[in-house]
């Protein structure tokens, strides 16, 4: 046997073209298990993207309202006392996977409306069994309220809301509703809502500027203006003067 | 001082000897159909199967194992011409040589083997019979006819032969014997009992069953490339043995030694 090393030369190369298969098989299937990896990383993290860009936009609307149980309202002279109600916006983390409404805790359903008489500009008048008087309103001791509220594009979703505030008379729903409303274009539905809103409870500046921006955007303009006027009038709302102003130079756009 | 893996290649060079004959359970086999068939009153008996399957060898040892019993005779290697082969003939059934200058009269030998008929019963083993043509295949087929002399005939499994043996013996041949290549378990049988016959049974126990499933694998189980193929390994063995007795290892054959030999025998190719 004299040629040994040529022959074990031949067979380094034969165990190599053997193993090339091998090399192409392994190789093949790192790389899928790689981009099988990356796949489901960039997956989780768009997932979370995704998920983050919905909390913010709930966070928008999300809401917890701490009501001060010690502060009193004077309706006749201080009808839109600001300190009646101090709202606040803490932002909190929701899961959002049930894009409806959830975990909604309302301990107490706001007290009846008790002043709607006194607003001219209201198109509806309601009952109420208590009259304006001199004497201040003690309003009731209020615990905290915590109110999340997610967005949703459900149709159902808002029916459930409505149905509940005609049973509840939550303000908060019913804000949310013309809040939701105006948001999407729904003018009408938004002016309907906030004018609940403010039967309920005349105190809220922004359920008035929603419902004179959502008359002004029906094209009601004058008698936005107008009911405008009245409420800061009655409000002295810095914001309410904004908007005036803004109707008046033909710059509201919002 | 002696390599000791020159024994165990030596008993790997293919030969028709009688002592090299393994018994297998299928050569077992094989050997008892012909001696069966050769025991019936039958004209042609056709041998068949690749080259290496072990025809000759079965010849071989047939005609070992009756030469005392029966008027056998062994043409192991075929006739060139007519004339060489009629030679041998008038030999063996007149036993005498033929006179110088003189030729086989056929008819006359058709005759006399005619008159032998009930007196001898003669049995000529013909190996390698594709190589002869076929106006000597009809000679021989008319010589049968006579009845007092039988021929095995032993042929190559090609296409070229089997046509062969299809035109000339079809309606004569009465028998038929294929010889197929070994099973693995018969090919390591072989392998085994060859080593184990001359005494190596370090070296047949360093040969796995993995080893033999990829020398069946090289060798598709033909004898005599199984030969060729163990010749080559433990002329390998033989080298590192002497040279570089760190590459082998002795209780377990490297299967690298029996790549390489496959690539030597090109079984396999880079």
């Amino acid at each position: 046997m004299y040629d040994i090393k040529p022959l074990e030369e031949q067979w380094k190369r034969y165990k190599r073209k053997q193993r090339k298969p091998w090399y192409l098989f392994s190789f093949t299937v790192v790389m899928l298990i790689a981009a099988s990896t990356i796949f489901y990383f960039n997956k989780t993290f768009l997932l979370e993207k995704f998920l983050q860009n919905d909390l913010n936009e709930s966070k928008k609307i999300e809401k917890v309202i701490t009501r001060k149980s010690d502060e009193t309202l004077v309706p006749s002279s201080i009808f839109f006392d600001k300190a009646i109600t101090q709202l606040q916006t803490v932002p909190k983390n929701i899961p959002t996977d049930d894009k409806t409404i959830v975990n909604r805790e309302v301990s107490q359903p706001v007290g009846p409306y008790e002043s709607a008489q006194d607003v001219s500009v209201l198109e509806e008048s309601i009952d109420s069994d208590k009259s304006y008087g001199t004497q201040p309103v003690k309003v009731k001791d209020r615990p905290k309220i915590h109110l999340e509220i997610v967005e949703t594009s459900s149709v159902s979703a808002y029916k459930d809301v409505e149905n509940r505030f005609y049973q509840s008379h939550d303000i908060d729903d019913s804000l949310f509703l013309a809040k939701s409303y105006y948001r999407q274009g729904k003018y009408q539905q938004a002016e309907f809502w906030a004018l609940q809103t403010n039967k309920v409870n005349p105190a809220i500046d922004e359920s008035w500027l929603i419902f004179v921006k959502a008359k002004y955007k029906l094209g009601r303009k004058s008698e936005a203006t107008n009911v405008l006027k009245t409420y800061i009038n009655k409000s002295n709302s810095k914001e309410g003067k904004k908007l005036l102003e803004k109707f008046n130079n033909d710059g509201f756009i919002d | 001082m002696k390599s000791r893996y020159e024994a165990a290649k030596n008993v790997f060079i293919d030969s028709i000897e009688i002592d090299d004959y393994i018994e297998l359970d299928s050569s077992v086999t094989a050997y008892k159909q012909l001696q069966h068939s050769i025991e019936k009153p039958l004209k042609m008996i056709l041998l068949f199967g690749k080259p290496g399957t072990g025809k000759s060898i079965l010849l071989n040892r047939i005609s070992e194992k009756l030469k005392h019993q029966k008027e056998i005779y062994y043409f192991d290697t075929p006739s060139v011409t007519e004339k060489e082969f009629f030679y041998k003939l008038f030999k063996v059934l007149t036993k005498q040589d033929m006179p110088r200058n003189t030729e086989v009269n056929f008819s006359a030998l058709v005759n006399f083997c005619k008159n032998l008929r009930g007196k001898r019963e003669i049995i000529i083993l013909l190996d390698e019979a594709q190589m002869y043509g076929p106006q000597m295949m009809e000679r021989i087929r008319l010589l049968s006819d006579s009845r007092s002399v039988k021929f095995v005939v032993s042929l190559h499994k090609t296409e070229d032969e089997d046509l062969i043996a299809k035109e000339h013996f079809q309606s004569r041949i009465w028998e038929v014997i294929e010889l197929k290549n070994a099973a693995q378990a018969d090919l390591a049988s072989y392998i085994h009992k060859k080593l184990l016959k001359k005494n190596l049974f370090e070296i047949a126990n360093s040969i796995k069953e993995k080893d033999m499933k990829m020398i069946h694998k090289f060798t598709k189980g033909n004898y005599r490339e199984c030969n060729k193929l163990l010749f080559t390994i433990f002329e390998i063995c033989e080298y590192y043995d002497e040279n570089e007795p760190t590459k082998i290892n002795y209780t377990h054959l490297p299967q690298r030694i029996i790549e390489m030999a496959a690539l030597k025998l090109g079984y396999i190719h880079v």
